[in-house]
């Protein structure tokens, strides 16, 4: 009885675990220079070759940015500093939460 | 922005309206002497339920085009949209560094609990909050934020001359890094004008 008991809360906890997993935003990341360690203020976006381009968001102070409602995909993730692009590249993003850095000189 | 466009083509229809009338006057087909005068003047007939009958043609066919802006107008009114009016101008050094969007805030909320009977009786009026966020560059705030309370049809006016973004220490541009081409079937709106993804239908 005690080891069904036992084996319950292993799989609650592992379920949970699960859940919490997916909760997380479907891709995040940080921005960071090499020069000047992470960059805030940048506008980061997604461009998907079909659904076009997501709703920017812009970056934290500590360099933090990130997307949700993004469907499964291949994206191409954009740095902007105003007008100006600093940054593109290719992500494959299958669901859950997925960390993408940015890196910059 | 349709709204605007039937007030301007209103316009023109009332400027013409008016310049024509002038214009058959002066050229004669119209003569206000003898308007009303005359039984045969317009009449109209709507259902067999209106009759309108007037002894001044040029008065009525006016009166009728009148009514037809009025209307062009009163159904091109936005019902439930929201407008958000920007006012003001926001004081930054260069405004080319400058991207904003306009974001519905999802943890606003208003909770329930149903009857005893599995119903809710109760009327609800949940509030729709939106933030708007202005982001420069290597200015601070980074970004501007204001949140705002909307109704349907209402206009909400931001006033954007209080709004100001100073420069941080380091405000130059950060060294471009790898840039991935885009495939060239790949035609993505600039991120200014980005309003989203739009999945295939």
């Amino acid at each position: 009885m005690n080891s069904r008991v036992f084996v319950l809360v292993i799989v609650a906890v592992i379920a949970c675990g699960g859940m919490r997993a997916q909760t997380g935003p479907p891709i995040y990341g940080q921005v960071i220079s090499q020069s000047r360690g992470p960059v805030g203020g940048l506008t980061v976006s997604l461009v998907h070759p079909t659904f076009g381009r997501s709703t920017p968001v812009f970056s934290q102070a500590n360099g933090a940015y990130f997307f949700s409602n993004v469907p499964p995909g291949q994206y191409y993730v954009e740095a902007y500093w105003g007008n100006t692009l600093l940054y593109r590249g290719v992500v494959n993003y299958i669901g859950g939460s997925l960390a993408v850095n940015i890196p910059l000189p | 922005m349709p709204f605007n466009i039937a007030i301007y083509a209103s316009l023109v229809c009332a400027f013409v309206m008016i310049g024509g009338g002038m214009i058959l006057l002066a050229k004669g087909v119209i003569q206000l002497s003898s308007a009303g005068k005359s039984d045969e003047g317009l009449t109209i007939e709507v259902l067999d339920k209106f009759k309108i009958k007037t002894g001044y043609p040029a008065l009525g066919l006016f009166i009728i085009g009148l009514c037809c802006v009025v209307l062009a107008i009163y159904f091109s009114k936005p019902g439930d949209a929201v407008s958000l009016v920007f006012e003001g101008k926001l004081k930054i050094d260069d405004p080319n560094v400058v991207t904003g969007k306009v974001v519905p805030v999802a943890d606003v909320g208003r909770a329930f609990t149903l009857d005893t009977d599995g119903g809710l009786g109760t009327p609800m009026h949940p509030d729709l909050v939106v933030e708007v966020q202005i982001n420069a560059a290597g200015y601070v705030p980074e970004p501007w934020r204001k949140q705002l309370t909307i109704e349907k049809g209402q206009t909400v006016r931001i006033d954007l001359s209080n709004v100001k973004f100073t420069k941080k220490p380091q405000s130059t541009s950060p060294p471009k890094g790898e840039i991935v081409p885009l495939p060239a079937n790949v035609n993505a709106p600039p991120v200014q004008e980005a309003t989203g993804f739009k999945p295939p239908s």
